[in-house]
């Protein structure tokens, strides 16, 4: 059924069609997989996280609204379950203060979303592909979710909660330790 | 290799839904979360108003609400009066309120300084309005007559803290160099004016106006930094063929 959209088939589950959910999971499944291994950074736990994923998009799936978006509503979901595996991993602290951090605070001037080409692209993610690791979680998530998920500054905003101005400004931070890290990198 | 986690993955959830394991979390559920949101929300927002018109309640029954009027030193004199738990649980619901509003889309699609300067904007209204309604004013008194459990102490306690330089009071008696007032206690304390006193130009005491001092305590007498009258003050008669 690839011309059906994913809110008509999120809309058929919540009418209690439950095999419908597997093609969601199949149009999910790799791109929550990635995802996963990208920010949590090939942990172990990718596939088990994944699978709690979909287990709590399943349970909560009557409290998504059809006529939104359904990618960012179980991104967002991900994001959690993605950043409870990282306090089981690390006993971090990091992210239970995301509400206080000062890029939410203020006001920051909405960077535009730059539209590099196909090929430009490719090269950016090649090469992120290969530093993901030397950035922290606050800037690696939103690269992430921009670069490989391809989902604009409004969706990530809506996944992690933030201003999709402070979506442009992490952004900007990643992709300056990126060029710290890799001084030839062309993505500054 | 890289299909067989896919495979697991899927079918260990479709079994799980198949087998009637894992169920839906039905719609009210979400409702009710939301409704229990709302009422969060309502409740620290009262709770906020409550306590920040109960402060205002305080200042004016302290008499420091009138601080300000009498320079820097009466500034640091409201501060010294501030009622500092109350004040702490103030912000503390303040930051509740930011938490549970930060739950909706309106509230984090925008830097977090707009929705506290909402809710700060929203505390000054509302506490405003409950404070120019004299609630807390009926309820101390409804308190104190009835003694309810909890709110008359309470009262009481926040209540019985005199300012330990600002005397509101009634004059009882003029004197030579200032007058006796008679406090809401029913205490005397001799007021000393001088050269230095800031007085309201124009201003003629007389017994039986309510003023508020400002000045230093030495056992029964104050010396007056300030005085300003609570009720209209009285102004000096027109000169001689002034009349109108």
């Amino acid at each position: 059924m690839p011309d059906v959209t994913d809110e008509a088939i999120a809309a058929k589950v919540q009418a209690g069609d439950g095999e419908s959910f597997g093609l969601l999971m199949e149009r999910y499944e790799a791109k929550l997989t990635r995802y996963a291994r990208r920010f949590l950074l090939n942990g172990e736990d990718g596939p088990d996280v994944v699978q709690e994923v979909f287990i709590k998009a399943y349970v909560n799936i009557k409290s998504f609204n059809p006529a939104k978006r359904f990618s960012p509503w179980i991104y967002r979901i991900a994001h959690n379950e993605f950043i409870n595996a990282i306090k089981k991993r690390q006993r971090s602290r990091e992210m239970l203060l995301s509400f206080f951090e000062p890029d939410i605070f203020f006001p920051h001037p909405l960077a535009k979303e730059s539209a590099s080409g196909e090929a430009e692209r490719a090269s950016l993610r090649a090469e992120l592909e290969k530093n993901l690791n030397k950035i922290g979680p606050k800037y690696r998530e939103p690269l992430v979710l921009y670069y490989f998920e391809e989902l604009d500054y409004r969706e990530i905003a809506d996944v992690l909660r933030i201003p999709a101005a402070t979506v442009g400004v992490r952004l900007k931070r990643g992709r300056e330790a990126l060029k710290k890290i890799m001084p030839t990198s062309p993505l500054v | 290799m890289t299909d067989e986690p896919k495979q697991t993955i899927q079918a260990k959830v479709l079994e799980e839904i198949k087998s009637g394991h894992l169920l839906m979390r039905p719609k009210w559920r979400f409702a009710l979360n939301l409704a229990l949101f709302a009422v969060g929300m309502a409740l620290a927002l009262a709770l906020v108003w409550y306590m920040v018109s109960f402060t205002i309640f305080i200042l004016h029954d302290s008499g420091a609400w009138f601080g300000p009027s009498f320079g820097p030193r009466g500034w640091l004199a409201v501060i010294g009066s501030l009622p500092g738990v109350i004040i702490f649980l103030a912000i503390l619901f303040v930051i509740v309120l930011e938490i549970l509003v930060h739950h909706f889309a309106f509230s984090y699609r925008r830097p977090v300084v707009y929705s506290l300067g909402g809710i700060m904007l929203l505390v000054v209204i509302g506490s405003a309005a409950v404070a120019k309604a004299r609630v807390h004013e009926r309820l101390t008194s409804y308190a104190e007559r009835h003694h309810v459990p909890m709110m008359a102490p309470l009262a009481r306690v926040f209540r019985g803290r005199p300012n330990a330089h600002l005397f509101p009071g009634t004059i009882a008696t003029t004197t030579e160099n200032g007058f006796v007032l008679t406090t809401r206690r029913g205490d005397f304390i001799y007021i000393h004016i001088s050269q230095s006193t800031r007085l309201p130009p124009g201003f003629l005491f007389a017994a039986g106006d309510k003023v508020m001092i400002f000045g230093d305590r030495m056992a029964s007498s104050v010396t007056a930094f300030g005085v300003r009258p609570l009720c209209p003050p009285r102004q000096l008669p027109p000169p001689p063929g002034c009349d109108e």
